[in-house]
């Protein structure tokens, strides 16, 4: 399976929330006590600027300074793979360079979204732009729910014969993904998105998984990745089990509100998610409180 | 003698003359080959028997007949779904006579109940028959999409035994397993989620491509049993490659062709399920070449 031959890309990746200050601006302070803070529970890979980030509040600068941040805490401990999509070709070429200058390790494109629903031959001409203006690998990052355009298998079996192109992020669809896995080279990553897909996600041969609640949880969902690989499946699945409560949970409010509230509750306090995304009304708040027991997080 | 419900249960195709009636024949002759395969547990008048094209006289004469020739062998599982309470019992309380061993029973389609409704319709039809009822749950076509928080109600129902899911979507699978007890039995709907959902713990899957590929069905499913899961992804591929022929036309008719290309004629879809054109007939061919199958 692909965990022996993508090692360096394996495991969890913790897509990183970026902590702001009460008057909504970006807490650097937060950001390195929080990338320490899961280097430190175990995570395989940092994620930052990223959809649980809040990439689409941040401005092209605020971009750079959390990579920089994210880059320099990390300090070559683990890899830190940056989000650098946008709608159009040239920004993602300019963000792409971004990232790199700021040291980065690798890159996270999701499909363009919203104005754009591009053709695969346009997809192709994307990634393959964004490719070549930059020495580091690039994961496309295949999205459906959130981008309205789902990648096709052969788009990725194409994208896979790029030198640079050595991965990519797939979410939602489990058929569609192991599409993907056969129609790819054994070397090519396929990471599983969601977070209550991790478990299954890594049974039908992803490298890892990229679980929102490894931000809160992040020795638990290393729990489920190493019960995976033990081969302890029923371990894993109990692991599985609670990070699903908890990934269902953060739909008490308009994402990632509820992580940050339930980051808050645990001792990690990241601040509030800019706007308009708003608190959580208190009846929410409580029931957030009661998964967060249940589950043993708090 | 097998009576578990678990494993493989193939949703066996109903087998039509040239005039379009059903062939006798064929089904005695289905029902022995998916038996001598390994097949686990029988489902005629399904989705893939054309369930909603039978008439309650051809439903019921499928379910003699592969109950006859079944002869307790392994369980058979009527498809007894209907868009109404009233029609589904009668087809249920029918199959029960024809001696089947439980009933899958589709949600009702076409119209969009609540769940309050969708509740009572499987609560009514449970207290009308002593067989072991699984719900079917198959958005894609009906509608309709059973939540987490009704099935975890219709479980503590006594004979609702399990549920059929062919929602395509693992993550509702999973919240299903999660949700209910131990005994509640979960069934995995499309050939292409087989592997996954027994990776995150269903009892069984419902594989259409079973009634082709028997021997490709029963390695995902004994790999899988043995701990070899590369040997069960490899033919879960193989599996998912064929069940991807669905686009070539409208369902079943692929399943059907491809059978009378490896020499099973089950004879054509009813209408206005069409044959195959001749461009589509030879890409399934080379499918079916592809994984072994001719």
């Amino acid at each position: 399976m692909n965990q022996e031959a993508n090692r360096g890309y394996t495991g969890i990746m913790a897509p990183m929330v970026t902590p702001f200050t009460e008057d909504e601006e970006l807490d650097e302070a937060a950001l390195r006590r929080h990338t320490n803070f899961l280097i430190e529970a175990g995570v395989h890979m940092l994620f930052p600027v990223c959809t649980t980030g809040e990439a689409w509040t941040l401005t092209r600068e605020e971009r750079t300074r959390v990579c920089e941040v994210v880059v320099e805490e990390a300090s070559g401990r683990v890899p830190v793979l940056a989000g650098t999509g946008a709608l159009t070709t040239r920004t993602t070429v300019d963000l792409t360079r971004d990232a790199q200058d700021c040291g980065v390790d690798g890159v996270i494109v999701i499909t363009p979204y919203y104005l754009a629903a591009p053709t695969d031959e346009e997809s192709y001409r994307h990634y393959v732009t964004v490719a070549s203006a930059t020495s580091l690998p690039v994961f496309p990052y295949n999205h459906p729910i959130q981008s309205g355009l789902s990648m096709s298998p052969d788009l990725v079996a194409r994208l896979a014969e790029v030198d640079n192109i050595v991965g990519m992020k797939d979410g939602r669809e489990l058929a569609l993904t192991m599409e993907f896995i056969r129609r790819t080279p054994p070397s090519f990553v396929v990471w599983q998105g969601p977070d209550n897909l991790a478990f299954p996600g890594l049974v039908i041969g992803c490298a890892g998984a990229i679980p929102a609640v490894a931000n809160l949880a992040p020795t638990l969902c290393v729990e489920l990745y190493q019960a995976f690989l033990s081969g302890d499946w029923q371990r894993a699945r109990d692991a599985q089990e609670k990070v699903s409560l908890l990934r269902n949970a953060l739909l008490l409010g308009t994402f990632p509100a509820a992580l940050k509230e339930a980051m808050r509750m645990t001792g990690m306090p990241v601040g509030t998610a800019r706007r308009p995304a708003g608190a959580l009304s208190t009846e929410n708040r409580h029931r957030l409180h009661q998964v967060l027991e249940a589950v043993g997080v708090l | 003698m097998n009576v578990a419900h678990r494993g493989i249960v193939v949703p066996m195709v109903t087998p039509l003359d040239d005039v379009g009636k059903l062939d006798e024949g064929a089904l005695r002759w289905l029902t022995n080959h998916l038996i001598d395969r390994g097949m686990h547990v029988l489902f005629p008048a399904g989705s893939t028997g054309e369930g909603w094209s039978l008439s309650r006289q051809e439903r019921k004469r499928v379910f003699e007949i592969v109950v006859d020739e079944v002869r307790g062998r392994v369980p058979v599982f009527a498809g007894t779904g209907a868009i109404t309470t009233r029609e589904t019992v009668y087809l249920t309380a029918m199959a029960e006579d024809c001696g089947v061993d439980a009933a899958v029973v589709i949600t009702p389609f076409y119209i969009a109940p609540s769940d309050d409704e969708l509740y009572e319709h499987y609560a009514v039809l449970a207290g009308a028959t002593k067989l072991p009822i699984y719900p079917y749950n198959n958005p894609h076509r009906t509608g309709v999409n059973l939540s987490p928080g009704l099935v975890s109600r219709l479980a503590r129902i006594d004979n609702l035994a399990g549920i059929k899911d062919s929602s395509r979507d693992i993550a509702l699978t999973m919240e299903f397993i999660r949700r209910s007890p131990d005994d509640f039995k979960v069934f995995v709907g499309p050939d292409n989620l087989m592997f996954p959902g027994l990776a995150v713990g269903c009892n069984g899957a419902v594989p259409a491509f079973a009634n082709l590929a028997p021997g490709i069905a029963a390695r995902v499913y004994n790999d899988f049993q043995d701990g070899d899961w590369g040997g069960a992804i490899a033919a879960q591929h193989q599996l998912s490659q064929l069940r991807a022929t669905l686009s070539l036309g409208t369902f079943p008719a692929m399943v059907k062709e491809a059978m009378a290309l490896a020499g099973m004629p089950m004879g054509p879809a009813r209408a206005p399920v069409g044959g195959l054109t001749g461009d589509s007939r030879r890409k399934l061919q080379e499918v079916l070449e592809a994984v072994g199958v001719l």
